[in-house]
């Protein structure tokens, strides 16, 4: 699915704000300059365990749901602790080819606006806002927009959060496509595991758990032990940790 | 009943139900992913399934979109008696959009039945060219499912139920906006017997209408969907 009609104009102006190789790549700076440039994703500690071993993927989130619809969700290390809200497991790992990524900024209100005004020349634009069937079509048609106008990668700012994690103001997540070539040559949004990240490795473990709250707006913090989360030089620290392939660092609630 | 689909039911509403958060449907997701990795025969057998009409409920509901669109990366098609119970089983759009997506799909990586294949020329569905030779070029509906649905005899069905069918079909169609599917709305455009075709158009230029397009735009899906060339004709 790829969505209806668009108007001219509309149309012209989403393509000019997702370009081939637009990735504004500071996102991903650590401090001190520390390079090649990194992203975490948390999840819970059953599957989290599983990357401790090397040859691992990340998965692709294709259930309904998800901010972007179906894409890996990550962070980018200079938020190290934004998204520990899902999982006591931090999975580090390298991007691949992302300087080359078409991304669509949606931090930015105008580009997330065009979005909106897309959205709203869609057939069943009224089936999203007037009836019980807005979360699995709302999905059906951010998909359809990455696909339609091959959106590599989408950052937004985190619609959950925990105050003493997730700055809802500052932080970044990242959602990537990945694709699967169709035999006339057209790209699908694909399923399964993610080959955009590279060697993705067990390296945080938080001692704090987290559930919903608010329909999962916030994720209250269930230990909450007082010891506040450390901040500085956290990613740096992870980036070693990284690197020295089997060292953990280890957050205190 | 499908036995492999009984034993899964409970597995799939985990995953694919939103009511159990994220947390858990992706935990499902994830012990499913697991479990195709480790087991291509299971992978292979679960994507082809052999479905049949009374197979609908054997599943809750909200896995159908997610199994279908599954399917079209891993599997062949569903066959047409199944789509077509799924269609009547539930008004829900996303339901009906995700059969007719998985109806007009044609790059399956296997393919089921011979009829299917049938369709087909040379193994693969034909799209119209650009050119105004190939736009003026009537083809046929390649969809088993569309043609089925569209073809019986005015038959089995109230006019008026015709014309709602016809506007509905129109709608996801042109939602979906890849090629096969505006192809196919196309080609039921120029389908002469059928009819609900008057409904089509009608529910395909009010789309074009409320969408506010610019005329240029308008007139390229006007033109691309055949209503310029039909006008013109007469």
């Amino acid at each position: 699915m790829i969505g209806g009609p668009v108007d001219g104009a509309l149309n012209a102006e989403i393509e000019r704000a997702v370009t081939d190789g637009n990735f504004p790549v500071d996102v991903l700076d650590v401090p001190q300059g520390l390079v090649p440039p990194l992203v975490i994703k948390y999840m819970p500690a059953k599957w989290g365990s599983a990357y401790r071993k090397s040859g691992q993927q990340l998965k692709i989130s294709e259930t309904p749901g998800f901010t972007w619809g179906r894409a890996t969700y990550v962070a980018p290390l200079a938020f190290p602790l934004s998204s520990g809200i899902f999982g006591r497991v931090g999975v580090v790992a390298r991007p691949d080819g992302y300087r080359y990524w078409r991304t669509f900024d949606a931090r930015d209100p105008y580009t997330a606006g065009l979005y909106v005004r897309w959205l709203q020349q869609q057939a069943k634009y009224r089936d999203i806002i007037l009836t019980a069937h807005s979360a699995y079509l709302s999905q059906l048609y951010r998909d359809a927009f990455r696909q339609r106008y091959q959106i590599d990668c989408v950052l937004f700012r985190p619609d959950q959060s925990n105050p003493e994690y997730t700055s809802i103001q500052r932080d970044v997540w990242m959602a990537v496509t990945d694709w699967r070539t169709l035999s006339g040559g057209q790209r699908e949004i694909a399923s399964g595991y993610s080959e955009r990240f590279i060697d993705p490795r067990l390296t945080v473990v938080l001692e704090e758990e987290f559930e919903d709250e608010q329909g999962g707006i916030h994720r209250t913090a269930l230990l909450d032990l007082g010891s506040r989360p450390p901040t500085n030089k956290l990613a740096e620290e992870i980036w070693h940790a990284y690197h020295s392939l089997g060292d953990i660092v280890r957050i205190p609630s | 009943m499908n036995g492999l689909l009984a034993v899964a039911a409970a597995f799939l509403e985990r995953m694919t139900n939103p009511q159990h958060g994220i947390a858990v449907n992706e935990e499902y997701s994830f012990r499913f992913h697991q479990a195709l990795a480790a087991d291509p025969e299971f992978a292979r057998s679960f994507a082809t399934l052999d479905l049949a009409a009374e197979d609908v409920d054997s599943v809750p509901v909200c896995a159908w979109p997610w199994y279908l669109q599954w399917r079209e990366e891993h599997g062949s098609p569903p066959a047409e008696q199944f789509l077509d119970a799924l269609f009547e089983y539930t008004d829900d759009p996303a339901v009906r959009l995700a059969v007719v997506q998985s109806a007009v799909y044609h790059d399956y990586p296997a393919r089921a039945s011979d009829e299917d294949a049938a369709t087909r020329i040379g193994g693969e569905v034909q799209l119209r060219g650009d050119s105004d030779q190939e736009r003026e070029r009537p083809r046929p509906i390649q969809s088993p499912w569309v043609r089925a649905r569209t073809t019986r005899p005015s038959r089995a069905i109230a006019p008026a139920r015709s014309r709602e069918d016809a506007s509905e079909l129109a709608t996801y169609l042109i939602q979906l906006g890849d090629p096969a599917s505006l192809e196919t709305l196309r080609a039921l455009i120029e389908e002469p017997e059928w009819p609900g075709r008057d409904s089509l158009v009608a529910t395909v230029e009010r789309h074009i209408a409320d969408a506010g397009l610019d005329p240029a735009t308008a007139a390229q899906w006007r033109g691309r969907l055949g209503l310029t060339n039909r006008e013109e004709r007469g």
